[in-house]
């Protein structure tokens, strides 16, 4: 079974990683090592499909176990752990052990772990205890120890979903508003002294005044935006964007800007608002078929990557200060594609087994007998859906 | 009310992540399409490359003293067209400074002497073509070339503090009856101007000077410099030699330039966002082998015989025979490094002077048949009365009778020098001739050296090849030809028992502060070629030369000098024949005969005929003393016992004075 949601969703994403892959060809032409980048990179996305793959297989509520969640709860730990003590030291941060990012792993676990948790303890959400104390005590690990990677853009991402999350899941918003301000208050004080911190503030707010210094990175990536204009000089022909440092993970969007224009960014935008919709109509769906989890699952892995986009958009036109966050599915980066199709994938999976369930719900109401078709118990074979099955 | 809620953040939710993202949409239509940042931008901020210059290294004598040597210079510029109406004042102030009368300043600065209309076609309103006269306008006006650095920092910090004092009170008062408005804008102004003056009025342009305190000394061992010149033949800003020791260690004594890449914005220099900060690295020293003083002996000397000898060029060689350093090595005529003029005579004679070496190869061809044992010490040889028709041996001092071998040597029989070297199987000829370093390169690191030629026997029949006088004619140092520095290495060979050096010219190359960063050490290019008593034979044949034979001029008081004259006709350039006119004047030897210290090579290219001066004994014999004398001295080389038994009064050519012995040949 197959929805419009499904469908939508999984064709923004070939239609991002198309261009992702064009645009990361492009982008890496002229550097060092630029066939190992980019296999790799092809690599990844190919691991990440078969990731989807399970995971579209896989029942999603099957993770809804304390076993489950706990295992991923402490591995991530531990490879966070791992990556601060083992880890090799890349631009100032220990982001990376083994070759892989935990803090990409994070954000599955976190996800995973909030929708168990708000979907188990959703009758006590209301209290302070339940709804914030409790959660905040679960991720503050995970996140302080992304933080003091430190990666302060994947924190605040990471953060402010868990938030977003709890007030989905029911928890009062002046518990998350005062929870916030707190954390805030602490980060903020902690940020305000930090010397790179300051430099990306410098840059966002004076950008002339450090044009080739602290807001280089930004205004070249603006000057490449620039140049593509409408349509953009066409594939293969920017030039501005070559000299964008580090233009094939975080300022991905200059070059597709430089040599598709406006037309290709807006793509982009296009793709993410798409998944985003699909994304929180799968949710909605998943909600009102009574999968609370599913559906704080699909919010989640909706609202994650629409507003990881959003961040990324935002630094590359100078909304927000730099931060070092990844255009999902677009930008170079292996852990980041292969955790956010996996997360696709989860989406997809809500999809498909909500799907299945008000089928064979209804299939049951209409016929009082279980439906041969819809309802067996192995895995259901692909049929197409003639109508709106929501709103038959 | 749970139901209620979840789905309220969650629509709420969507929407705005959906406004943020619409939100981005419109910025990147923002910033992509309707106000795009433009690159023109940049032009506030620039990258600048500033190359500062290594300077060039040393090249210094063994002693230490320097024969060339960098210095960096100053030349002063001035802009008329920057100080345009206040060139004159301008003038009067730093006139003083630069120790230039201010009238002339004033000239030299005023704008209107320096616009020259050129005319220049254009097309008028009508679209006819016109002739306009355009103003140019020299904007680099050289006011004074070769100021010191010490001066320019001097000059500099002055023009900094110029008019500094009676600024602030002149303005005030030139300014009293404006508004205030307008009186601040022209204060502000007026002190811009007087920035501008200070910084930019004049401005230096820094010149590597190489320069060369012993000017013509050595000069064909050092070489010179020239301005390196890019692809495109404009000139760099780096020294580049171009001969001797310049050109051939141009790699160590070149500084290699730093670069400063710095960004520049109208306030200055964005120092701290300096993307590279090469420092300029200095170049290194050359230590030689010379040591000045003996090379300025041997100029001195061959500065003496030039006068006396009007020839084309004399060549002088002091070798160390113990281990093949060149001492001095003079050509003359030669040239000043820096003041190349139309007499400079650059060719290194020593190396470049292919010549048939005449009598002095007799050295060389005694040695290899008293080695080869085809003739002993104590053996005689009839002269054939200087005329030996076989082979067309002739001696133009004709002599009857038997003579000893030392004699016949002492004298330059060429008759007895053919006779014995016929004896010679040809191979074995030729082997000795290579072996002792002729028809190759020295080795010597003075660049392209001529290699000379032996002839071997294999190229008989070919044209200029072997034929049948050949090796008769080698006896005598006709038919082979050798360079200057080849033959002074052999005759150091001679000297010192029988090891073939190659000629060291270079000690050691030090870097900044007299750190060694490479010792060159002395190469033997054979040893043992001679057997002891064929060398304890030479230097009793060569001693003989000076004492009794055709040498005698080239006797010094207290060392006992041993060495060969040789006479040697020429083939001018351009002819076929033999010259009876022109002659290769030279003497080969070495001192003290007992423990030979110093090898010295004089060949004088034609010298005057007058009173027979041009017989090698006459021609470079007395150069040869003079150098000998000289730099034995200065080496305290201590004196020969029995070096007072020379024959002062000999004029160079004298006849024999033993008696002919007549004794039984006992070898055939």
């Amino acid at each position: 079974m197959i929805s419009k949601s499904s469908i939508g969703l999984f064709l923004s994403l070939l239609g991002l990683i198309v261009v992702s892959i064009w645009s990361l060809y492009s982008a890496l032409l002229l550097e060092k090592h630029a066939e190992v980048l980019f296999s790799k990179q092809l690599v990844a996305i190919g691991i990440g499909f078969v990731g989807l793959a399970i995971a579209l297989v896989i029942d999603h509520r099957r993770w809804n176990r304390p076993v489950w969640v706990g295992l991923v709860w402490f591995a991530t730990l531990t490879l966070l752990v791992l990556a601060l003590v083992k880890g090799r030291e890349i631009n100032g941060a220990r982001r990376w052990v083994y070759g892989f990012q935990p803090s990409e792993l994070a954000k599955l676990a976190l996800i995973l772990g909030m929708s168990w948790y708000c979907a188990r303890f959703q009758h006590r959400l209301r209290s302070f205890r339940f709804g914030v104390l409790v959660p905040g005590l679960l991720t503050l690990p995970l996140l302080g120890l992304i933080f003091v990677e430190p990666d302060r853009g994947t924190t605040l991402l990471l953060a402010g979903m868990v938030g977003l999350l709890l007030l989905v899941a029911g928890a009062r918003w002046q518990h998350v508003a005062a929870a916030a301000l707190l954390a805030g208050a602490v980060v903020g004080t902690r940020l305000a002294f930090d010397p790179l911190v300051q430099t990306r503030w410098d840059a966002y707010r004076r950008p002339s005044e450090h044009k080739s210094t602290k807001a280089y990175q930004n205004r070249l990536a603006m000057l490449a935006l620039g140049e593509g204009g409408l349509l953009g000089k066409g594939p293969g022909a920017g030039t501005q964007m070559r000299t964008v440092p580090e233009q094939h993970t975080d300022f991905i969007l200059s070059v597709i800007g430089e040599e598709l224009g406006l037309v290709g960014t807006w793509f982009v935008v296009g793709a993410f608002a798409t998944i985003l919709f699909c994304g929180t109509a799968i949710a909605r769906r998943a909600g009102d078929s009574g999968d609370t989890f599913g559906m704080l699952l699909a919010t989640g892995v909706t609202l994650l990557i629409t507003l990881q986009a959003w961040l990324n958009i935002a630094v590359v036109t100078m909304i927000l200060p730099n931060k070092g966050i990844a255009l999902p599915f677009v930008s170079r980066g292996g852990s980041n594609v292969v955790v956010m199709l996996i997360l696709i994938g989860w989406l997809l999976s809500i999809d498909r087994h909500t799907l299945r369930a008000m089928l064979a719900t209804r299939s049951r109401q209409n016929s009082g007998k279980p439906n041969p078709f819809v309802d067996r118990e192995g895995d259901l074979a692909f049929g197409r859906v003639v109508g709106n099955p929501f709103n038959p | 009310m749970k139901q209620t809620s979840s789905s309220f953040w969650l629509r709420t939710f969507t929407w705005l992540t959906a406004a943020c993202l619409g939100g981005a949409a419109g910025r990147l239509a923002w910033v992509q399409v309707v106000q795009p940042l433009q690159p023109v931008e940049r032009a506030d901020i620039t990258d600048r490359v500033i190359v500062r210059h290594g300077r060039r290294g040393m090249i210094r004598d063994g002693q230490g003293t320097p024969l060339a040597l960098s210095e960096t210079i100053y030349n002063l510029k001035a802009d008329p067209q920057i100080l345009s109406n206040d060139a004159p004042r301008f003038a009067d102030a730093i006139a003083p400074w630069l120790g230039l009368p201010a009238v002339e300043l004033r000239t030299l600065l005023d704008l209107s002497n320096h616009i020259r209309w050129v005319p220049r076609l254009m097309t008028n309103a009508a679209g006819r073509l016109e002739t306009h006269r355009v103003a140019w306008t020299n904007r680099s006006v050289l006011v004074k070339s070769g100021v010191l650095p010490q001066d320019w920092e001097l000059i500099r910090s002055n023009l900094h503090e110029l008019w500094r004092g009676e600024q602030t009170n002149e303005i005030r008062r030139l300014t009293s009856d404006l508004p205030r408005r307008k009186r601040t804008q022209a204060i502000r102004s007026y002190r811009e101007r007087m920035n501008q003056l200070r910084v930019l009025g004049l401005t230096a342009e820094s010149v590597e000077l190489r320069s060369y305190p012993h000017e013509s000394l050595a000069a064909h061992v050092v070489g010179y410099v020239t301005n390196a010149l890019d692809a495109r033949q404009h000139p760099l800003h780096q020294l580049r030699g171009v001969m001797g020791i310049e050109r051939q260690f141009n790699e160590q004594l070149r500084g290699r330039d730093g670069q400063l890449l710095t960004h520049v914005t109208r306030a200055g220099e964005l120092a701290a966002e300096r993307e590279l900060d090469l420092k300029a690295l200095d170049g290194m020293d050359v230590v030689l082998t010379l040591d000045l003083r003996i090379q300025s002996i041997a100029e001195q000397a061959v500065a003496t015989g030039f006068a006396r000898l009007s020839p084309k060029s004399i060549t002088a060689i002091v070798v160390r025979p113990q281990n093949g350093e060149i001492l001095g090595l003079v050509c003359r005529p030669g040239f000043v490094p820096g003041r190349m003029g139309a007499d400079s005579q650059t060719v290194n004679y020593a190396t470049r002077m292919q010549i048939e070496p005449g009598s002095t190869f007799k050295i060389f061809t005694y040695a290899a048949v008293l080695n080869e044992g085809l003739a002993l010490h104590d053996n005689t040889e009839d002269t054939e009365n200087g005329h030996w028709a076989r082979y067309k041996v002739n001696d133009d001092h004709r002599k009857p009778g038997r003579f000893s071998l030392e004699d016949s040597f002492a004298h330059s029989f060429n008759t007895v020098a053919a006779k014995l070297t016929m004896r010679l199987p040809e191979d074995v000829l030729v082997r000795y001739m290579t072996n002792f370093g002729f028809g190759t390169p020295s080795g010597i690191p003075l660049g392209y050296e001529d290699r000379g030629r032996v002839k071997f026997p294999a190229t008989r029949g070919q044209r200029n090849g072997w034929d049948g006088f050949t090796q008769s004619r080698m006896a005598y140092g006709y038919s082979i030809t050798a360079t200057p520095i080849q033959m002074a290495m052999a005759v150091a060979m001679i000297a010192n028992g029988g090891t073939l050096y190659e000629p060291q010219l270079v000690k050691r190359i030090e870097g900044p502060g007299g750190t060694v960063l490479r010792e060159f050490y002395s190469r033997k290019r054979a040893s043992d070629l001679l057997k002891p008593e064929t060398i304890q034979t030479m230097h009793r044949f060569m001693r003989r030369v000076v004492t009794h034979g055709t040498g005698g001029k080239a006797a010094v008081e207290d060392w006992a000098v041993a060495g060969k004259t040789g006479t040697a006709k020429k083939i001018p350039p351009g002819e076929t024949a033999y010259s009876n006119r022109k002659f290769y004047g030279s003497f080969f030897g070495f001192l003290p005969v007992e423990d030979p210290q110093l090898a010295i090579c004089v060949i004088v290219d034609e010298p005057i005929l007058a009173d027979k001066a041009y017989y090698g004994g006459a021609a470079a014999g007395p150069i040869f003393a003079d150098i000998a004398r000289g730099a034995a001295a200065y080496l305290a080389i201590r004196p020969s016992p029995k070096a007072d038994t020379v024959n002062f009064s000999g004029t160079g050519n004298v006849p024999p004075t033993g008696k002919p012995i007549v004794a039984v040949r006992l070898h055939p």
